[in-house]
């Protein structure tokens, strides 16, 4: 651009931009704003505050567009985190599937990779942190689907803690309910915002960069899209490393048998009002699975008998998927259980 | 709403843009400030606007009244202390009396449960009603010394007391030094307007690139104490919360002093490198000087100050230390807090051992050294969240036990060590070198101010409230 354009822009843009500056000139006090001569404009650019804005604003862009990337699969609707759960909460979109569960849930399944094998399905990821199978968030659920879909689902990632006393509060739901207005406001609605000046980690650098992570091989990277889904990764994994959480929550309570009778009682009535119930257990590592079948009282098999009696299709997924702490998926495993998940429904949904 | 959101953007924008309409007209001008204040403080609860405006007719009505029946001067003086102080009682001290006496009738075997007895609205802490009752209570003060002489006009008045700029969290400027400006704004040239940027972007470097770095990590060790037992763990802990506070507030002062200077105000700055201090004295001379001045000015000095007797002087010290504690909030270890300060300066003022220390070669930095040990430790105190856990948090700094234990995090350490060298650079007296030639300094600066915008975009922490908005 040649410094007479950036001239002409500048002049133009600084009474607007500039509004006092205008005010004690004295040709636009006298004359009100209006688009100031020649030698007005080469002065704009003798303005520093002006000459800040003019250097800021392409050096913003610049960073919003370079910014690293992660190079690992996936999609890249990559929002903020409080952006996503305030989408997640209070999105008013509507939806043919929902999928319910705890944090393994939101980990495991990605809507779009879902999406692939159930082409049309608009899928929301509705899991939450510490979530319940229980009577709210299944009215929540159902809230989200849309009344009009005639292809109705509810996808119930199920695990044992997601049917214990503790996920009967629904903290983190909860929480996100209960956010002010202006808070919604702000992170939804100018949410494309927020991405593009979404902040740069240090470590999500480095494990862009492939790089050592500062905070050394523990350091785990969250991806929030705005279907729900959290793809994680982490320099190194440790199968084994919710073994001591998982067996003191199951110390502190086990899976109550109300909440298993209340998912059964919920899956009949709603595949009654015709809408379709796939259950799904969330993969884990043996040693946490050894863990959950040691503590927490749960009976898969009778959970599945009844289930399907009740009206819900189970879809057995059988791989084995990788985990960075013997719960939540990884990223590209995540990615394969969805499929291998939307597979299943698929197939259940031919017969 | 506070500076670091989106909201606030769009509130600057809108109010900025209509300011420059209201120039001709000073009534104009008042009220739009006043209305804008209003906005800006009724967007965390309108309901707090009743307080804002109850404590500013009774004071605006209180200096009126002042000069209308002078013979009955302190009378007015004392409704207006008693509704300012009474004000605060209300509202920031009902809980902490209240559990004081549950706590003191347990301890005599009663069973009493006080705080659950109050009504709802006693609980909420309006947003800075600290600062601006004590903001107010100065303007009745002076007028009843004679050294201000009170506004008719009340719209003039109200654009004085709920400014928006410093309104929540200070500076606490008197209306001596803001009530002239008010009447007469300086015109916003562009050198006004480039100070201004130059405090806003430096203003929120220090809040959303450092302060908000060290936060995590501050939390983080604070919430969970029993994480370590290490020495050098728990002084690093203490190191970032000093700064955090810091360029948490000092943050909002330079952005508040920013936005002052495009509408043409000035207001004085509220802190000086307190870090660099060779002294406590020094430090609180340094360290938010427009509370600190209030405390000397308005109850300090008319206490006797230290034109008295030498043990009338220390129980003086102890009082306005202790208030300015309690001030910050109603629990006992800001007390213990104020009372630390109090302690450690009493016993600078007895021994001057600051003075003496500093004739020594090397005396001055070993002399800030112990200035900043002794800020440390009252710091634990004001961070922590009971007495028992200051306590606790002290023990460990003092067994010089233990390895590093978790550290602070490379994000945390860069912010800390960029704050640290800014102020090892003024403590050791450097100057900036004059770039002679302006046209180099004037693209230098703006480059120098950009990159310090991408970075609060980019490098900025998880985002938090102001830490003084909780007082």
């Amino acid at each position: 651009m040649s410094p007479g354009a950036l001239c002409v822009i500048c002049g133009c843009l600084r009474p607007f931009v500039f509004p006092l500056a205008a005010e004690n000139s004295g040709a636009a006090t006298e004359r009100g704003f209006h688009f100031a001569s020649y030698v007005e404009m080469s002065r704009s650019l003798s303005n520093r505050s002006l000459r800040t804005l003019l250097i800021s604003l392409p050096l913003l862009g610049l960073v919003a567009v370079s910014k690293p990337v992660p190079k690992e699969p996936g999609e890249r609707t990559v929002m903020t985190r409080d952006a996503f759960w305030v989408a997640k909460t209070h999105s008013p979109a509507k939806f043919d599937l929902v999928i319910l569960g705890d944090s393994a849930a939101y980990c495991g399944l990605s809507p779009r990779a879902l999406s692939r094998s159930l082409p049309g399905y608009r899928i929301l990821n509705f899991a939450y942190s510490a979530g319940g199978l229980n009577g709210a968030m299944f009215r929540a659920a159902e809230a989200k689907l849309d009344p009009k879909s005639t292809r109705k689902s509810i996808l119930l990632a199920v695990t044992p803690l997601s049917l214990t006393a503790r996920s009967m509060g629904n903290g983190k739901f909860l929480a996100e309910m209960g956010r002010p207005r202006e808070y919604i406001f702000e992170k939804l609605h100018p949410a494309f915002v927020w991405d593009l000046v979404k902040p740069i980690g240090q470590r999500e650098i480095a494990i862009m960069l492939g790089l050592p992570t500062p905070d050394g091989d523990d350091a785990t990277y969250s991806e929030y899209h705005a279907d729900g889904w959290v793809a994680v990764s982490a320099r190194q994994v440790y199968p084994d490393a919710s073994v001591p959480t998982y067996r003191k929550l199951y110390s502190e309570g086990k899976v109550l048998p109300a909440l298993v009778r209340g998912l059964m009682e919920q899956t009949a009535a709603w595949t009654k009002a015709g809408v379709k119930v796939f259950g799904v257990a969330c993969p884990r590592s043996p040693e946490v699975a050894a863990v959950e079948a040691e503590c927490s009282g749960f009976d898969p098999v009778g959970f599945v008998r009844d289930f399907r009696r009740s009206g819900g299709i189970w879809l057995p997924v059988a791989g084995e998927y990788e985990s960075i702490d013997g719960v939540h998926l990884c990223m590209r495993d995540a990615l394969r259980f969805s499929a291998d998940v939307a597979q299943q429904i698929a197939a259940s949904l031919r017969k | 709403m506070q500076f670091n959101s989106l909201i606030f953007l769009l509130f600057a924008t809108v109010f900025f843009g209509l300011w420059p309409f209201t120039k001709r007209n000073l009534n104009l001008r008042w009220f739009y400030l006043t209305f804008a204040s209003f906005v800006f403080y009724g967007w965390w609860d309108w309901r707090f606007l009743f307080v804002i405006a109850g404590s500013g007719l009774l004071d605006y009505g209180a200096a009126l009244g002042m000069t209308r029946w002078p013979q009955h001067r302190r009378s007015f003086l004392w409704v207006s202390i008693i509704g300012n102080v009474g004000s605060l009682a209300v509202f920031k001290y009902s809980g902490f009396v209240a559990d004081t006496l549950s706590a003191l009738a347990k301890g005599m075997g009663y069973d009493l449960a006080l705080r659950t007895d109050l009504p709802d609205f006693l609980l909420i802490l309006p947003v800075g009603i600290s600062f601006y009752t004590f903001q107010s209570m100065s303007y009745t003060i002076d007028v009843y010394r004679g050294e201000l002489k009170p506004t008719r006009n009340i719209l003039h008045f109200f654009a004085y007391l709920s400014m928006f700029p410093q309104l929540v969290a200070g500076p606490i400027v008197r209306a001596r030094d803001l009530l002239p400006q008010l009447r007469a704004p300086a015109p916003c040239d562009e050198p006004r307007q480039w100070e201004g940027l130059q405090l806003v972007v430096f203003g929120f470097f220090k809040k959303v690139v450092i302060a908000d770095s060290l936060a995590p990590r501050v939390n983080a060790a604070f919430d969970a104490p029993t994480l370590s037992t290490s020495s050098i763990f728990w002084w690093a802990a203490v190191t970032a919360f000093a700064f955090q506070i810091y360029c948490d507030f000092s943050g909002y002062t330079d952005i508040a002093r920013g936005l002052a200077k495009w509408m043409g105000y000035d207001f004085l700055d509220n802190f000086n490198h307190p870090y660099t201090s060779t002294s406590l004295r020094e430090f609180w001379q340094r360290w938010h000087i427009s509370l600190s001045s209030w405390f000397r000015d308005y109850v300090y000095i008319p206490l006797g100050g230290s034109r008295t007797t030498p043990c009338r002087m220390y129980v003086n010290i102890w009082i306005t230390m202790v208030v300015s504690g309690l001030w910050h909030g109603a629990q006992w270890h800001f007390v213990m807090w104020g009372a630390a300060h109090a302690l450690l300066y009493s016993l600078e003022r007895a021994t001057k051992w600051p003075d003496r220390l500093k004739q020594l070669p090397g005396g001055r930095l070993l002399a800030a050294f112990l200035v900043i040990v002794q800020v440390w430790i009252c710091w634990v105190f004001f961070r922590a969240t009971s007495f028992g856990q200051a306590l606790y948090i002290l023990k460990c700094m003092f067994a010089f036990t233990g390895g590093l234990g978790t550290g602070l995090g490379g994000r945390a350490t860069l912010a800390l060590s960029l704050i640290v060298l800014r102020e090892l650079y003024v403590f050791c007296g450097f100057r900036p070198r004059v770039i002679r030639s302006a046209a180099l300094r004037n693209v230098l600066w703006p480059v120098i101010l950009s990159v310090m915008i991408v970075a609060c975009v980019y490098l900025r922490g998880q985002g938090s409230e102001f830490i003084y908005f909780a007082f």
